[in-house]
């Protein structure tokens, strides 16, 4: 992983409540950093507060307390324009976040905001339309989608505006697997090439067992971090991905088999050198 | 009562104002057998919920007829749907656009309240399902705008069950489910469809989910059904599958690497975790 | 649902749809200007073939233009109704206390449907074969002269873009409550009259709070993208001036004439 020293993203000690009458928080003291090019990815139970930080991360919502800095920059309510620019977020209902008439429209709308010229303009869409493969339905009207096509064309819209950090909501639940599986290879390929950092809320532990670093979120707070071998054998109630689950169902009948996190190609070299 | 489903040559095809989309449905027969878990999978835009939405006439066929149990929907004006929504119960894709009452309890309540149960009896209804999708019974008077995309789909699938329907359609119901949510629900489904035989239907894009909880599978392709029969001939061609430009169960996939990459072989295919821990120990590796 | 069509689009490849959404607007506003000017049945005739014209041009069938009436119906007869009852001249039909029916009357009150009609096909044509989007766009550009009167021609722009996205939001919201309900056993469209309006009835009120709701995530989304209301932005909609533009100009410019003529002429 190539750490550079100073975090793209650096939450301290971030609370929020919805309902302030309330004592409970919805998020409390959370912090973290995330650095550039990293995959980052946010695991915990429905309700547990990862939509919540999503939306503080975009400075949608205001912290009852604590700071978010993005690329060093405090966000705050004046300059939160500028930093809109650095971060493009991928919703969790796709229905909610389309704005434009046509597929082509809407993609559009995020480069219209930040004024790129037309050709520029016209030139984006069609990239970013390729890389979703939604090219075909650029006149549609976004409504009239299925619900897989809908999370592709919200995607898109991010990916067109090429922001430094993408968030992601759980934006693949409604993909076919091998939808996903491009999608997530798309995505690969641009964080390497550009050195993109994307922080992908999920609850697909094998998409989350292949990221460069985890956060669990329980109830607000941060459970455990790290790399998703060191958070898989902290957290015992976390569903491990399938090699690991294979390891820990034969190290339950008494089996002898290595003692710590083991990823699917060290499950399959270790079971070779047993077979050898 | 245990349900049956029939397509007898059903197109469909959405409209907006005047114009017409082309089929998303194409000259579909197909037979669903009663008190079935049937799983149906296939590629972004096929058809799958175009599919579901026409069990339960929330689209009407241009052509041809289902008919669920004794009940019927064609193309002709004034049929009366109502007997055909008591059966079929329905969890929509996006759990956002099932819900639009005020509170989690109002919303939970109206489908029971639409076929005549009393108020109270209704509430004690939603009381029960709530906790069946394992929400706390507080949720009750929340507005469904406060809650999380997860807690949503719960309290979707909760509406539906409270209708105590005959025939599940779920449209994707592990969507934004967290791991546990997820067995826990659908063991659910799987419990009460082998209890009370409720014919069940699932879209879904998870495979393990198919290997793990369905008896039969339904490919779509196109507006089209290729694939319909049970899950182990489902399974038994992986060039078939992958020809469908589906995936296999992560078990599967997992054990076909291995295979591949070590020369090891198993005795059988593994669905499961457990299945592929017991094979290896089986052939004496571990 | 179905039945209300104004702030609709039909998308279509017609030569009305590829038409440049300012003469469509210019085109529309001069049109309704005529019709007021319109008062003989020469001038009506040219109005209603002109308009026959474009309807068939935009390739969407008749039946859907007559339902856009339809709701209109009760408006249209109780002006008809209105102009027949209550004003007068010429040879009296039928006389009973203030009420007469007089030749006058009955000529106003058929000029009265001609113009209510007239208006009801010409904005539902530019409705339907217009983006919204397309429309605030010829709407700025035609009002932005106005900015040396100190208007806030970039604000009104914005919000009548953001009120024009919101149309078919609320379509789309009703469609889910609609959708929603009927999955839980409600039957729309059954029964009588008023048996309909009671179903309709349990739409509204969700409807009211949903569409509040959807506005705040609308505005959220908007928001995360990068929406700025008082910032320059650039449009993904370019203006293209084609030949046809200039030749519908000039046929508004012939209709125009025209029907001034045929006014003075009498
Ligand atoms: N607009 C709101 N008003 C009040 N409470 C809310 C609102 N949105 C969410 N909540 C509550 O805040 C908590 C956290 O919600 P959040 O949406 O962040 O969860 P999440 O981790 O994204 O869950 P999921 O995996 O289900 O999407 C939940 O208990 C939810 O009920
Ligand atoms: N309301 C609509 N109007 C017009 N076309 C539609 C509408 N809804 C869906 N379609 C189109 O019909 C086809 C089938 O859609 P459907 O929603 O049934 O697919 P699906 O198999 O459920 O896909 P997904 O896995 O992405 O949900 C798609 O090509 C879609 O674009
Ligand atoms: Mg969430
Ligand atoms: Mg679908």
């Amino acid at each position: 992983m190539k750490e550079s020293p100073l975090p793209i993203i650096e939450v301290k000690n971030l609370s929020y409540r919805y309902d302030l009458r309330k004592n409970t928080d919805i998020l409390s003291s959370v912090t973290f950093s995330v650095f550039k090019g990293e995959w980052l990815a946010i695991v915990g139970n429905n309700g547990s507060g990862k939509s919540t930080l999503a939306r503080l991360l975009a400075g949608l919502l205001t912290p009852l307390e604590g700071k978010v800095f993005i690329d060093g920059i405090e966000l705050t309510e004046k300059n939160k324009w500028q930093i809109r620019k650095k971060i493009g977020i991928v919703f969790q209902n796709p229905d909610n976040q389309f704005i434009g008439t046509t597929v082509e429209d809407d993609v559009a709308f995020g480069l219209e905001n930040f004024n790129i010229p037309y050709n520029e303009m016209k030139q984006r869409v069609q990239e970013a339309l390729q890389m979703v493969d939604m090219l075909k339905y650029r006149k549609t009207d976004p409504a009239n989608l299925s619900g897989g096509q809908k999370q592709r064309v919200a995607i898109a819209g991010v990916l067109a505006v090429k922001p430094e950090v993408i968030l992601l909501d759980e934006a693949f639940i409604m993909l076919d697997p091998k939808s996903r599986d491009d999608m997530l290879k798309t995505l690969k390929t641009l964080k390497e090439k550009y050195r993109l950092t994307i922080i992908s809320i999920t609850h697909d532990m094998n998409e989350a067992a292949s990221s460069d670093r985890m956060i669990v979120l329980k109830n607000g707070k941060i459970t455990a971090t790290g790399t998703p071998g060191e958070v898989f054998s902290q957290d015992p109630e976390l569903e491990p991905p399938l090699a690991e689950k294979v390891r820990r169902i034969l190290h339950n009948k008494g089996r002898n088999v290595p003692d710590h996190f083991i990823t699917e190609k060290e499950l399959i070299s270790w079971l070779q050198t047993l077979n050898s | 009562m245990v349900t049956d489903i029939k397509f007898i040559n059903v197109s469909v095809d959405y409209r907006t104002g005047p114009l017409h989309s082309k089929n998303v449905l194409d000259n579909i027969s197909l037979h669903i057998k009663p008190g079935t878990f049937t799983a149906v999978v296939g590629h972004t835009g096929a058809g799958k919920s175009s599919l579901l939405k026409t069990m339960n006439g929330l689209v009407i066929p241009k052509k041809g007829m289902v008919k669920i149990g004794d009940y019927s929907i064609s193309n002709q004006p004034n049929q009366s749907l109502k007997n055909i929504r008591k059966r079929v119960g329905m969890v929509f894709q996006f759990p956002e656009s099932q819900i639009f009452a005020e509170t989690v309890e109002k919303d939970i309540c109206f489908g029971p309240l639409n076929f005549g149960i009393s108020p109270r009896e209704a509430k004690e209804i939603a009381r029960r399902v709530i906790k069946n999708v394992g929400l706390e019974p507080s949720c009750l008077h929340k507005s469904p705008f406060s809650l999380s995309g997860g807690e949503k789909r719960r309290v979707a699938i909760a509406g539906i069950l409270a209708m105590n329907p005959e025939v599940l359609v779920l449209d994707e119901p592990g969507a934004g489910l967290d791991p546990a949510g997820k067995k826990e629900i659908l063991s659910l489904l799987e419990k009460w469809n082998k209890k009370y035989r409720m014919t069940t239907i699932m879209v879904t894009h998870e495979m393990d989910d198919v290997a793990r909880y369905a008896d039969d599978v339904i490919v779509m392709e196109k507006g089209k059904i290729v694939f319909h029969g049970d899950v182990t001939s489902f399974f038994s061609d992986v060039e078939r599958i992958k020809s469908w430009k589906l995936d296999l169960p992560e078990t599967l996939k997992f054990q076909l690497e291995l295979e591949q990459q070590t020369g090891i072989r198993l005795p059988e295919k593994c669905l499961t975790p457990e299945k592929l821990a017991n094979a290896l120990i089986e052939v004496g590796l571990v | 649902m179905n039945k209300l069509l104004l702030g609709r689009y039909i998308p279509g490849d017609s030569v009305v749809h590829r038409l440049d959404s300012r003469t469509k607007l210019i085109s529309a506003v001069c049109f309704i200007v005529i019709i007021f000017l319109a008062n003989h049945w020469q001038s009506f005739l040219l109005l209603w073939t002109f308009t026959f014209l474009t309807l068939y041009l935009t390739g969407i069938p008749l039946n859907i233009y007559i339902r856009g009436v339809k709701p209109f119906i009760w408006l249209i007869l109780f002006a008809v109704l209105m102009q027949i009852l209550f004003t007068g001249g010429g040879e009296i039909f039928f006389q009973w206390g203030p009420v007469t029916i007089s030749e006058l009357g009955m000529i106003n009150g058929l000029n009265a449907f001609f113009r209510f009609t007239l208006i009801i096909f010409i904005s539902t044509v530019v409705t339907l074969t217009t983006k919204p989007v397309e429309l605030t766009d010829a709407i700025y550009f035609l009002v932005k002269p106005l900015k040396v009167f100190r208007l806030p021609v970039e604000e009104i722009s914005i919000m009548l873009t953001i009120a024009l996205r919101f149309i078919p939001n609320l379509f789309e919201e009703t469609r889910k409550i609609i959708d929603a309900q009927k999955a839980r056993g409600t039957e729309f469209g059954k029964g009588s009259v008023f048996q309909q309006m009671k179903t309709l009835v349990p739409v509204f009120l969700p409807l009211f709070v949903n569409s509040l709701n959807r506005a705040e995530d609308l505005a959220n989304a908007m928001e995360a993208r990068g929406f700025r209301p008082d910032m320059k932005r650039s449009s993904f909609r370019q203006f293209h001036w084609k030949w046809q533009d200039s030749f519908t100009i000039g046929i508004l410019v012939l209709l125009t004439a025209s029907i001034i003529l045929i006014g003075l002429y009498e």
